[in-house]
Order: C-alpha cells, then sequence, then structure tokens
C-alpha cells in the first residue's frame, strides 16, 4: 500500500496544526478555519484508509464535507450576529458571560 | 412485521418515526412562509409542532410491533431506542408548552423556533437509532446545528449571540475530535457498522491506531456530554440561551450525546471495556466533584442549574461505565426523572426572571415562598429531586445508579457519588432557604404563566412524584427495554475472565 503512512502522517499533522490554531487563536474566524482545517485532515485520513480498508471511506468523506458546508453556513450567520453588537470577531472581547 | 433491510423500503419504515417527524418539520416551514394572519405564525406553529410530536409518538409507538433480523442493520429497531425516543418526544414537547409564555415576552415569538427544535429532535432519534458511525455523526450535526441557532436566537441579546459563538465553536472543535476517532476505528475495525465492529474489535487484540479512535472519541463525546474537563462551554451556553432552550439542553440534547455515547462504547466496544473504563472513571470522578464544588458560589440561578446539570452529567457516567444491564435501566429511569425534574426547575425559573430575565440571582428568591406559594412549592419540589431526596423520582434513580456500580464491581464510584450528592444538598437548599426563611426586599410582581405553561409544571412534578412513590413499573419498562442488550453484560465479564486467564 503506497504512501498510506505518509498520508496518516500528514493528516495527524494537519489535524494538530488546527487544534493547536483553535486553542491559540482569538479570532473567531480564524477560529473557524482551523476548525475547518480539522474536518478536512479527517477527511484525508478517510480516503487513505479506503483505498485500503473500504469504499465507507469515501462516502464517509462526502458527508463530511456536507456538513462542513453546513456549518460554515451556520457558524458565518452567528459570528455576523455576534458582529453587530461587538463590532468585532475577537473573542477576548465577549465578556457578558464569565469564559 | 420484520425488517431486514433486503428492499429499500424497509429504510423507510426502520425510520417512521424520524420520517414522520422532519416531514411534519418542512411543512411547518411552509406553513411559516406563506402564512398571513395579522399576528404572527410563531403561535400557530408551535401549536402544530406538538401535533407533530404526537404523530412521532404513535409512529415510535408502530415500532414496538416491529422485529428486526440480526444485530447489522444500520438502523436499530430495539427497545432502547424507543424507549430513548419517547424521552426526546416529551421533552421537546414539554420545552414547547414552556415556551410559548418564553417566546412572546421576549420578542422572537417566529415560528422558526419550534420548527428548529423539531430538526433538533430528529437529529438526536437518529443518534439513538442508528448502528453506523456515519449515521451517528450526521445525527449529532442536525442535532447541534439547530442547537447552535436556537441558542442563538434571541438576536437582539447580546448574551444569547455570544453563547452561541462559544457553543458553536467548542461544538465545532469537539465535532472534529469525534470524527476523527471515527475515522480511525473505521481504519482499525474495517467499517464503519457497529454492529460487525463489536464482532470484529475483542479484547486483546488492540492496534494503536484503534487506541487513538477511542481516545478521541471519548474527548468528543465528553465535550457532548459536557463532561469535566471538557464542559467550559456549558454554563455560558446554558446562561445565554433562552430559557426554555437552556432547559431542552441540558435535558434532551444531552440523553441525545448519552444514547450514541452508550451504543458506541458499551454495545461496539463492549469487549473493550477494560481499555476504556478507567479514563470513562476519571472523567465520571471529576465530573461530579468539581461542577457541585463551583456552584456552591453561584449567584445566578441559571448558571447553578448549569452546573447541576454537569455534575448529573457524571451521575449517568457512572451508569455507563457499570455497562451492566442494571446499569442501562437506571441510566434510563435516571433519564426521565432527570429529564422532568430539570425542565420543571427551568420553567419556574423562566416565569420568575420576568421581562428581559432580569430576576434570575438567587436573592431575588428571597421570600417568595410566602409571597407566591405554588411556583415556590414546585420550585422546591423539583429542586428537592434534583438534589436526590425522598420521596422523589430524582432519589430512586440516585439509588438505582448507586445499585448499578456495586453491582459491577466500582464501590468507590459508589461512595463518591454519595459524597457528592452531600455536597449539592448545600447549594439547592440554599435555593429552598432563600425562599422559605428570609424576606423579599422588593416584591415580585403579579407572576404570568399561562395555562400551557402551569400544565407542564403539573406534568413535571407529577412524574417526578409518581417516579419517586412507584418505582417499581417504570423501572420494569426501563429494564425490558435492555433486555436487548444483555448479551454485552456477558461478553464484558468474559472478557475480564480472558484478561484474567493470561
Amino acid at each position: 500500500m503506497p504512501l498510506l503512512q505518509e498520508s496518516l502522517a500528514l493528516s495527524a499533522i494537519l489535524f494538530v496544526v488546527g487544534t493547536v490554531g483553535v486553542l491559540i487563536r482569538r479570532n473567531a474566524i480564524v477560529m473557524f478555519m482551523c476548525i475547518e482545517l480539522m474536518l478536512n485532515a479527517v477527511n484525508l485520513t478517510l480516503v487513505a484508509l479506503s483505498r485500503q480498508v473500504g469504499i465507507e471511506g469515501q462516502i464517509f468523506v462526502l458527508f463530511v464535507m456536507t456538513v462542513a458546508a453546513a456549518e460554515a453556513a451556520v457558524g458565518l450567520a452567528i459570528i455576523i450576529s455576534i458582529f453587530r453588537h461587538y463590532e468585532s470577531v475577537d473573542v477576548q472581547h465577549f465578556r457578558l458571560l464569565r469564559w | 412485521m420484520q425488517i431486514d433491510f433486503s428492499n429499500q423500503l424497509h429504510y423507510f419504515w426502520a425510520l417512521l418515526p424520524e420520517t414522520v417527524l422532519i416531514v411534519c418539520a418542512l411543512l411547518l416551514l411552509v406553513v411559516d412562509g406563506f402564512w398571513k394572519g395579522r399576528k404572527g405564525p410563531g403561535r400557530a406553529v408551535g401549536s402544530l409542532s406538538l401535533v407533530a410530536l404526537a404523530l412521532a409518538a404513535a409512529a415510535n409507538y408502530w415500532l414496538l410491533g416491529v422485529a428486526e433480523v440480526g444485530t447489522t442493520g444500520a438502523v436499530a429497531i430495539d427497545s432502547y431506542r424507543i424507549f430513548t425516543n419517547f424521552i426526546f418526544l416529551g421533552a421537546a414537547a414539554l420545552t414547547v408548552l414552556i415556551s410559548f409564555d418564553y417566546v412572546a415576552r421576549e420578542g422572537i415569538d417566529l415560528g422558526e423556533y419550534y420548527i428548529l427544535l423539531l430538526f433538533c429532535v430528529v437529529g438526536m432519534m437518529l443518534l439513538a437509532a442508528s448502528r453506523d458511525l456515519i449515521l451517528i455523526f450526521l445525527g449529532f450535526e442536525l442535532m447541534s446545528f439547530a442547537a447552535y441557532v436556537l441558542t442563538a436566537f434571541k438576536r437582539d441579546d447580546p448574551k444569547s449571540s455570544e453563547a452561541g459563538l462559544k457553543y458553536f465553536l467548542l461544538g465545532a472543535f469537539s465535532s472534529a475530535f469525534l470524527v476523527y476517532g471515527m475515522a480511525l476505528i473505521f481504519g482499525a475495525g474495517g467499517t464503519t457498522n457497529l454492529g460487525v465492529l463489536r464482532e470484529i474489535l475483542v479484547a486483546g487484540d488492540i492496534s494503536p491506531m484503534l487506541a487513538g479512535g477511542i481516545v478521541l472519541l471519548t474527548i468528543g463525546f465528553a465535550f457532548k456530554v459536557s463532561a469535566v474537563p471538557f464542559h467550559v462551554w456549558t454554563p455560558d451556553a446554558y446562561e445565554g440561551a433562552p430559557t426554555p432552550f437552556t432547559a431542552f439542553m441540558a435535558t434532551a440534547i444531552k440523553a441525545g450525546a448519552f444514547a450514541a455515547f452508550i451504543r458506541i462504547f458499551v454495545i461496539a466496544f463492549g469487549d473493550l471495556h477494560i481499555y476504556w473504563e478507567r479514563s470513562i472513571w476519571w472523567l465520571a470522578v471529576l465530573t461530579m466533584i468539581v461542577p457541585n464544588l463551583i456552584a456552591l458560589v453561584q449567584d445566578d440561578i441559571k448558571r447553578l442549574l448549569a452546573y447541576s446539570s454537569i455534575a448529573h452529567a457524571g451521575y449517568l457516567l457512572v451508569a455507563l461505565i457499570s455497562a451492566n444491564e442494571s446499569g442501562m435501566a437506571s441510566f434510563l429511569f435516571y433519564l426521565v426523572a432527570y429529564t422532568v425534574m430539570t425542565i420543571g426547575a427551568f420553567a419556574i425559573v423562566l416565569v420568575i426572571a420576568g421581562k428581559n430575565d432580569r430576576l434570575q440571582r438567587i436573592r431575588d428568591y428571597s421570600g417568595l415562598g410566602w409571597t407566591h406559594p405554588w411556583p415556590a412549592a414546585m420550585l422546591a419540589l423539583f429542586l428537592v429531586s434534583l438534589a436526590g431526596l425522598p420521596p422523589t423520582g430524582g432519589f430512586i434513580g440516585k439509588f438505582y445508579i448507586l445499585r448499578a456500580s456495586i453491582e459491577a464491581g466500582y464501590p468507590n464510584l459508589a461512595v463518591i457519588l454519595a459524597f457528592a450528592t452531600l455536597v449539592s444538598y448545600w447549594y439547592y437548599l440554599r435555593v429552598i432557604v432563600s425562599m422559605y426563611m428570609r424576606t423579599a426586599e422588593s416584591p415580585l410582581p403579579r407572576l404570568e404563566w399561562s395555562g400551557s405553561l402551569r400544565t407542564a409544571v403539573a406534568i413535571c412534578a407529577l412524574i417526578t412524584v409518581f417516579l419517586g412513590l412507584l418505582p417499581s413499573w417504570p423501572l420494569l419498562k426501563a429494564q425490558q427495554s435492555v433486555e436487548g442488550l444483555v448479551r454485552v453484560t456477558e461478553r464484558v465479564s468474559d472478557s475480564f475472565g480472558v484478561v484474567a486467564q493470561r
């Protein structure tokens, strides 16, 4: 199976980069982009595995992509609604509720 | 009727309650869009959504007479699913009943509120039904997306938007963990079907990929059921969300996540119990202790109930770790008791808060017992039940969980549970003391609670007391519902035997 280990390692690295990004960045949109990066790392894992394991992985990828698109719609709507109140998307400014 | 999925139509029958509910929700969207009345469509859509829930409950009841062939269908038709479906539908109906007053008062009387609630319920029912990782993922996302929007539903209130954003960011973050875990388990097990995974994954043969998958899945689920230390979003999301929806989040959404949690861990990973029980043990211990301590210093009653609901997730985790038949039965029993008492408590909080949710501090409740005896008595009943004192459902539920954890060989968990309960008495009773033993600083105005809200509170109170006084029938039902999962217990003890022999 060529490149299976490499693909899995790459997707693990991408996933970690996304996780670290969510934890250290304070801009809501950048955090959201990092989450999308994590989901894409998962997609890469699934595609790499499905060559060896079975077709279900590729079906899963289609669902993950659809869900990520829907997530973008909901997430950006929420970010816009909070931007109207604070004129900012920096989560450090949102302090009404103790974080 | 027999269902073996040889025919595509069988999927339709197997998913009948979900199908009914989602078709009703879509029809309601159309009604909402084309509404011509002078007043907004909110109230009408709300009433119709109750009809939709009743239809789905009828379809769910019909499922009782349906048998399935084998245990590897993508959609499970077992009484565990049917029982949890009734909990979700009941919680949603109670939430709709307590929402009417609130949405009118806060100016969010829109049809979408109820429609999103229905979509949320469909997601939960899929979670309880699915025996396939892909379907579980989709159920989670369907449930969560509706929940994000409903949390941020009070658009004029910066608190609500803030809660929505926090819930969304951490919810999406946890979904990524969940789906990565699923991908690794798919890689290790070679299939996404839980029934097949159960046959493939046996104790003593665990690859690094599988271990990683289980860890990531545990983290994802810990976020979803708000187990400590993955609970940070919970108090904020619960405080900012519209109060009736907070009640729904604390009960039904948590129940939905737990339903899938059990389906995956206890059933598919039943043989691997020895590998995951230690990490969940720690989660349960932290989740029982930490929120109970934080709740001691809360002033805001909504936040206090949020921490209380985190602690209750810890009690449910104890039932999950037990992974035996009585553990599962006590889980279902406690879920019913927890659902009615939490929704009831939030309903009273919602009434007393008044316009713009001003009165939510505990000192606003001082003297309530004398100025407004009925709401105070109801709130006291629900708090006593949450604290786990007899003669209420909360007491019996906790007792069964304790018994199950001792039967399963976790006496230390039972001791910690009892200790955490003792600590929790302090903050539940603090509210009651404030209601009955202090004088009001500024008396509350006349409370406005409509017939629908009173009905919901009365139902919650009746069920709470009923579960406390006559627990045998509901417990019998819960036991019958988990009988199909019995095989798990035997296999778990077998796997212990295998390890002992080595």
